[in-house]
């Protein structure tokens, strides 16, 4: 079987952005969700600057009984379950509390469980008090713990699980619910994913010294992906999700189509050749990419657009090297690139799912949002793409085809190709 | 005569008593009810699971709430004893007179 897979619903909240028409008016006029983070000063972090969606907590009253709602504290499940709704109410579809639905299933990774909330739970089971972790805890911490509160909203009867692949969970989830629905083992798969704000992950990263110490009087200007002063990443939190359906039955009940999935790859460097648990091993990533091409059966010459991973890390200049092989195109020839990260900071294991929704939109409004952050290129980066395929400033253009990837720690790659359903 | 006026006084402030527990346990169990009708016909005999349709999985969450509320402590012997809204309401009971 070989269906052709759509998108019907996109739900975000994002840290510049905490639902779909906000999150496009932000990517349109480049606003920035990065700010100060007090906690992470309390806890004398180096990098004191994080982005962190404004959530309404009122929000899922719509959708879960007080009963559930009173014990949930873990904020990767709340993000997961909003942005989840949004994208199903936005594929125009109902919810049905009597019957399941054995065609729709759900993927929705996480990188991991809120360490907030585990943080809370230890000290009660420490304290000889773990009676009082009460009945919503494990659920909570299970790593698939949005996946299942999700699958319980919408009455989903298909797959219920998560997938993990650190930053590059994102893709992988929608990857993997693409191929579900192309073998025809679903018609309809909620896909995405959803990271907690937590200090306690982002103290983490503070002590490997991978995200920005430089920037805690100035959180806007932090995030700085291809800048030739780019110091670490800025963490960040949130979750993305998109409906994908088959063809045939989008097109059955009227479905608005964002675009179709043309394919994609999933792999890893093997952390040999130059690769690590946190760098990539660059043959990994080129074969990732001549894959997804290949899959998608399209021309590199098409691409009208990249949403690069691009963390405001040294990777960047190595990561649009590899863009620039993999699709034979160089100078003034390379395609528009952008980074979403230069406004919201790296979302972790929700990135590549927020960052998807940011391609989709870009495709479907026909526009491509600026990079901030990047006046001063980075030379390497200027050598070997011209800097006008970087904007600054919004660009309104016709988008057709799209390329997203996002890399993770594991030395994992995943890359998706979107094209225009009229294309 | 004096002891009987006590008996008295007792048996009435332990109806009181219990007519309270009654109105605070329609609140405690309230959130854990998904049928929110359910609670309005609420009385001694009434069961949490068959009547009321509660999910076994609260029965900890309504103890610890009951917990906070008073001040007291559920024992393990007492988790078995939770059926109806009267035996939850006698458990309290026993354990504020204990206080």
């Amino acid at each position: 079987m070989n269906k052709r897979v759509v998108i019907t619903g996109l739900g975000v909240v994002a840290p510049n952005g905490s639902n779909i028409p906000a999150f496009l008016s932000a990517l349109q006029k480049g606003e920035s969700g990065v700010r100060f983070n007090s906690e992470m000063h309390a806890l004398k972090l180096g990098c004191n600057v994080s982005g962190i969606p404004h959530f309404d907590e009122t929000s899922l009253a719509a959708y879960l009984p007080e009963s559930k709602l009173k014990g949930l504290q873990s904020t990767n499940i709340k993000y997961g379950i909003a942005a989840a709704l949004e994208a199903w109410l936005d594929a125009g579809l109902t919810i049905n509390q009597e019957t399941t639905d054995y065609d729709t299933g759900c993927i929705i990774g996480s990188g991991s469980p809120d360490i907030t909330t585990l943080r809370w739970g230890i000290n009660l089971a420490d304290n000889f008090e773990s009676r009082k972790l009460g009945s919503s805890f494990v659920e909570q911490i299970m790593a698939s713990g949005a996946a299942a509160y999700i699958g319980g909203i919408l009455g989903l009867g298909n797959v219920v699980t998560a997938n993990s692949s650190a930053c590059s969970t994102g893709t992988e989830s929608i990857l993997t619910a693409y191929q579900k629905i192309k073998l025809g083992d679903a018609k309809r798969m909620i896909a995405g994913s959803c990271d907690p704000s937590s200090s306690y992950t982002w103290s983490a990263f503070d002590a490997i010294r991978v995200i920005t110490r430089k920037n805690n009087d100035n959180p806007t200007a932090a995030s700085r992906p291809m800048s030739a002063t780019a110091s670490g990443f800025v963490p960040g939190s949130g979750a993305g999700v998109l409906i994908l359906e088959e063809l045939e039955t989008a097109i059955q009940r009227g479905a608005k189509i964002y675009g179709e999935i043309l394919g994609g790859a999933v792999n890893s460097g093997g952390q040999r050749e130059g690769g690590t648990m946190t760098a990539p091993n660059s043959k990994g990533v080129l074969k990732c990419f001549e894959k997804a091409i290949e899959s998608s059966g399209i021309n590199s010459n098409d691409v009208d657009l990249i949403c690069g991973h691009l963390t405001s890390t040294f990777a960047d200049k190595v990561e649009i090297k590899n863009w620039a092989t993999a699709l034979g195109r160089y100078g003034k020839d390379f395609p528009h690139i952008n980074s979403l990260k230069s406004m919201t900071g790296h979302c972790l294991a929700a990135t590549g799912s927020i960052e998807t929704v940011a391609a989709v939109l870009q495709l479907h409004h026909h526009f491509v949002h600026p990079n901030l952050n990047c006046e001063d290129l980075h030379p390497e980066i200027a050598a070997t793409i011209d800097p006008a395929c970087i904007p600054m400033q919004i660009i309104k253009k016709p988008i057709k085809l799209v390329m997203k990837a996002n890399f993770g720690f594991g030395d994992v790659n995943s890359c998706i190709v979107i094209a225009a359903l009229d294309r | 005569m004096q002891q009987h006026a006590k008996k008295c006084i007792l048996h009435k402030i332990h109806i009181n008593m219990s007519a309270n527990l009654l109105h605070d346990f329609k609140e405690i169990l309230a959130p854990y009810v998904k049928e929110k009708d359910l609670l309005n016909a609420i009385t001694q005999d009434t069961h949490l699971s068959d009547d009321l349709h509660i999910n076994s999985s609260n029965v900890v969450d309504i103890v610890l709430d009951a917990e906070t509320k008073y001040d007291i402590v559920f024992e393990d012997d007492d988790f078995e004893k939770l059926g109806t809204v009267g035996s939850c309401i006698q458990i309290v009971q026993q354990k504020l007179a204990r206080k």
